[in-house]
């Protein structure tokens, strides 16, 4: 059954990609002025640096002179077989630039998903049983104020704390976990409590919502008469279930988990994807702009089928559908 | 005589609401032999499932408050156990079953694992011997195949099935008493019957006491030795089978009487019950049921009148009890 | 502690059933709901901030002052200055009317291609439902930020580019909520009857269908508000929004970053103000959802 619906999801995702694909390949179609410029990395006004013969080649080059479904499908058949070009700042292909940066950015981001949910379980399952408490109060302000305070000003304030003032984290840096994981710990630090902390603000509050609304089942007012202590009834019992609900909310986190990841590794100088793509628009190298935001886009959408297969198997009463 | 098991005294319960105060349960004294049946019949809403769940202590406190009362269980108060000392009692030493198979039962838990937890809890047994016992409480139960239904999910099973796996994890630890609320309610008419069979039996095989709660008087009948009937929150009488059924003390129990559906007296109208059940946050003076009473007289609508003995053993909360 | 928990089902019967008006009831749950009630004062702050910013301003925001540079707060500059000496509160002040008026095109692009894309993929189903929202599905698929810079980073920053970036990525939301709201009310016996007496689909859809979406549409535009803001001043931060030098939140925060040592509090006020702005409208977007939910009732 579980096949089945993996297999499902899957072909429901080939359309999603095509359009994705598209989406990306259209990118730097809409930027104003001439594409073959805009490719080469050549300003408007800096035209006549080149003939209008080079000019020609070049436009041939990139194959701007095809229609532009032959050119999208020039494009995606490349991209398909790992082809994603040469960078303009410094002609290495794309593929190997990006998958470089690639690992950083998924340690980071699997670091502060791990922060996110050690926040987040813990407040929103003590929250929703000492309901209407001081501590449910606090839980409850972190979870608002968390999802208001931008993740870059958060970042920007840990680093004056910690960095200039305290002096115990790195503001900037990085080092592999597989290489040097106690550095890569100290580095990794801030970047994942910010990203972290974007993750647990709403997390919190939609445990504690499910968590309250499990605790109110006959399921568990069952297991309270069947003399369980209170932790086995909360954890077993109820916090089970809510976590089953709670899937798909991370599923979704991480979206903004990996959006987010653009701002705070620009901020950190963590060398992963996202930075890649901000560097790449300021460096005006469309052709690394286009296979970074792929590359994230992608990733998202495979997190996300991968959240609700995991949804699926989780879910006994599902599973039967 | 022996001593009761269990002796309910005096228990009033209210809960503190945004729209005021709700007296759910008032004045309510029984007690409990061991091996005995009692049966609670009464209307929706008229404290019986709220007494039953306090005897476990499962009101939740607040909105709840249990403001007066002694719940005696081998002579010591329950109301007055520690947290930890409650939980050694819960599904140990008096156990509970509910309404609905389906939601009671944890849905993503196999059936084996909600009951083997019982054995671990409170026998302390290891996951095997657990494992063992369950195979063998779900073979009680008569279900088919116990290895099998272990492994499953409630959802995989069929509502008469899920209610028996519910008994099975309730006897677990073969408790003293069995409290069952409604537990065939949400069953068809057949497999109601099989279930209420299979308590009958398990209570004669394991020797306790069972107090049945239901709304229905024909299904109490068939099961129990002593029938409380209550409303608005008070027992109003509490009587033997036999004498409940022929000479019903109080007015509220004859009106319920006369509103059975009788096959013998084809001709005879079903009497329903004029009125309303009050409004229990702010409920009449004086015996709660006089507004719809024919023989209410002046003293029903100030005095509360008390649970008194007034036939042998049996007991009426009414001043002009009896036919 | 254990007994904190259950709810007898007794309760829910006899606390049902106290409906009055609607209208009645919706203030009721406002006046109850005290962090409604305070967003809806600090939206209502930022509003005010923004129409009447120059009149509540203390400099010019654009006035350069190096001698008085990354100033602390005073009596002179309430917050303190940035790095070029310029007034910070004036410029948060000034700031106010940028985040609103972007917040605000990109929420009515994104209403006025979402709202009628979901109606109508509700409201036909089939293949125009599927195509639509594959599309949005599409859409989706890029992590809401990266959206934003990715399509900012092509159209150049500015005005235009802004509310076009940030409006797109609010299509997707606005389409999904239109969308449920008119599967759940195209069954409802007043659609039957409208096409009964001959009225044509697009009139049934938006005479009859549409107004009765309105409220989960209303508690989705506060939140998608307090997004586009959010998104404008991440763009401006990463310099990619609106260029030097207006008064833009996340611009400022960006342009005194590097003085992050000399001066904290020169970065904490706007993103402070950012953050503020923003639980606002989340507070707001929370109550009304609170007024509009109909589950509230039942509870």
């Amino acid at each position: 059954m579980l096949a089945r619906y993996v297999v499902r999801r899957i072909l429901q995702l080939i359309p999603v990609l095509v359009l994705v694909s598209l989406a990306v390949f259209l990118l730097v179609r809409v930027i104003p002025g001439d594409p073959v410029l805009v490719m080469m990395g050549i300003d408007q006004d800096e035209r006549a640096r080149i003939t209008p013969e080079q000019y020609r080649v070049l436009q041939h080059q990139i194959g701007l002179d095809r229609p532009i479904y032959v050119q999208y499908l020039n494009w995606a058949d490349k991209i398909v077989h790992g082809d994603f070009g040469l960078s303009l700042a410094t002609r290495r292909p794309i593929v190997e630039i990006i998958f470089e940066r690639y690992p950083a950015t998924l340690y980071l981001a699997a670091t502060a998903l791990l922060v996110g949910l050690a926040i987040a379980i813990p407040a929103g399952v003590i929250a929703a049983v000492k309901q209407n408490t001081k501590i449910d109060y606090a839980a409850m302000g972190f979870a608002l104020w968390g999802v208001a305070m931008p993740d870059f000003w958060l970042a920007l304030m840990l680093i004056v704390l910690f960095s200039l003032k305290l002096g115990w984290l790195p503001s900037i840096g990085y080092a592999s976990p597989f290489d040097n994981a106690g550095l890569f710990l100290q580095h990794a630090c801030l970047p994942a409590i910010v990203m972290g902390t974007e993750l647990a603000a709403p997390l919190t509050r939609y445990v504690r919502a499910e968590m309250l609304d499990q605790l109110r089942q006959d399921y568990v007012r069952t297991a309270w008469a069947k003399g369980l202590p209170s932790r086995m009834v909360i954890v077993k019992h109820a916090l089970r279930n809510s976590l089953i609900a709670a899937v798909t909310v991370v599923g979704l986190q991480t979206a903004r988990l990996l959006g987010g990841a653009t701002i705070i590794e620009t901020i950190f100088s963590w060398p992963g994807v996202g930075r890649l793509l901000i560097d790449g628009i300021y460096q005006r190298d469309y052709p690394i702009v286009q296979g970074a935001v792929l590359l994230i886009a992608v990733t998202y959408v495979f997190i996300n089928l991968i959240v609700d297969i995991f949804y699926k198997w989780l879910d006994p009463r599902i599973k039967l559908e | 005589m022996d001593a009761p098991l269990l002796e309910v005294k005096n228990l009033t319960i209210r809960f503190h609401l945004q729209r005021g105060v709700l007296s759910a349960v008032q004045n309510v004294s029984f007690s409990l032999r061991a091996g005995e049946t009692l049966g609670i019949v009464g209307e929706t809403g008229c404290g019986k499932t709220v007494t039953s769940l306090s005897i476990l202590r499962l009101i939740p406190c607040p909105p709840g408050n249990i403001a007066g009362g002694e719940i005696l269980f081998h002579g010591e108060d329950l109301l007055k156990k520690s947290e930890r000392e409650i939980e050694k009692i819960r599904g140990r030493k008096i156990s509970m079953i509910f309404q609905e198979p389906m939601t009671s039962l944890n849905p993503s838990l196999t059936v084996g694992e909600q009951i083997s937890e019982c054995y671990r809890v409170h026998m302390g047994h290891s996951g095997k011997v657990a494992r063992e016992f369950t195979e063998h409480a779900l073979s009680l139960v008569q279900l088919p195949s116990p290895q099998t239904v272990a492994g499953r999910y409630p959802h995989e099973l069929a509502g008469g099935m899920r209610q028996r796996v519910m008994i099975a994890m309730a006897l677990a630890c073969q408790p003293e008493i069995l409290i069952a609320d409604e537990p065939t309610t949400a069953l068809d008419v057949t497999i109601q019957a099989q279930i209420l069979e299979l308590l009958k039996e398990l209570q004669t095989k394991m020797k306790m006491a069972l107090i049945f709660i239901s709304h229905n008087l024909g299904v109490v009948a068939r099961l129990c030795d002593r029938i409380g009937v209550m409303y608005a929150g008070s027992l109003v009488e509490l009587s033997d089978k036999k004498s409940l059924f022929t000479h019903p003390l109080h007015p509220y129990t004859q009106a319920l009487l006369n509103a059975i559906p009788r096959p013998d007296l084809r001709d005879e109208t079903l009497k329903a019950i004029p009125g309303s059940v009050c409004n229990l946050f702010d409920p009449p003076p004086g015996c709660k049921f006089h507004p719809r009473c024919a023989k209410a007289k002046e003293l029903c609508k100030t005095e509360m009148p008390r649970l008194e003995a007034k036939s042998g053993e049996n007991l009426a909360a009414c001043y002009f009890p009896g036919a | 502690m254990s007994q904190e928990t259950l709810t007898p089902a007794v309760l829910t019967v006899t606390e049902k059933g106290v409906s009055t008006s609607r209208f009645v009831d919706a203030l009721r749950v406002i006046a109850r709901n005290r962090l409604a009630l305070l967003g809806l004062f600090i939206v209502s702050v930022g509003i005010f901030a923004a129409i009447l910013a120059p009149w509540i301003s203390t400099h010019d925001p654009y006035e350069i002052n190096i001698a008085g540079r990354l100033q602390a707060p005073s009596a002179q500059h309430w917050l303190g200055t940035d790095f070029l000496g310029r007034d910070t509160y004036s410029r948060i002040v000034f700031g106010a009317r940028t985040a609103f008026i972007i917040a605000a095109g990109a929420v009515f692009l994104g209403a006025l291609f979402g709202v009628p894309l979901g109606a109508i993929a509700g409201f036909r189903g089939r293949w125009i439902d599927s195509t639509i929202m594959r599309f949005m599905d599409a859409i989706m698929a890029f992590p809401g930020r990266l959206l934003a810079i990715a399509l900012v980073a092509s159209a150049g920053g500015g005005f235009t580019s802004l509310f076009i970036a940030l409006g797109l990525g609010a299509i997707p939301s606005n389409a999904r909520i239109v969308r449920s709201a008119v599967l759940a009310q195209k069954e409802r016996e007043y659609v039957e009857a409208a096409r009964m007496s001959g009225e044509s689909d697009f009139g049934i859809l938006f005479l009859q269908v549409l107004p009765n979406c309105l409220s989960p549409l209303l508690v989705r535009l506060s939140l998608e508000f307090a997004h586009a803001i959010l998104a404008e001043s991440s763009l401006s931060f990463l310099g990619l929004g609106l260029p030097p030098p207006t008064p833009s939140w996340g611009l400022m925060l960006k342009e005194v970053t590097p003085f992050l040592q000399l001066q904290p509090l020169a970065a904490f006020f706007p993103g402070l103000t950012i953050s503020l702005i923003i639980l606002g409208f989340n507070l707001l977007g929370d109550g009304l959802r609170d007024i509009f939910d109909p589950r509230q009732y039942e509870r």
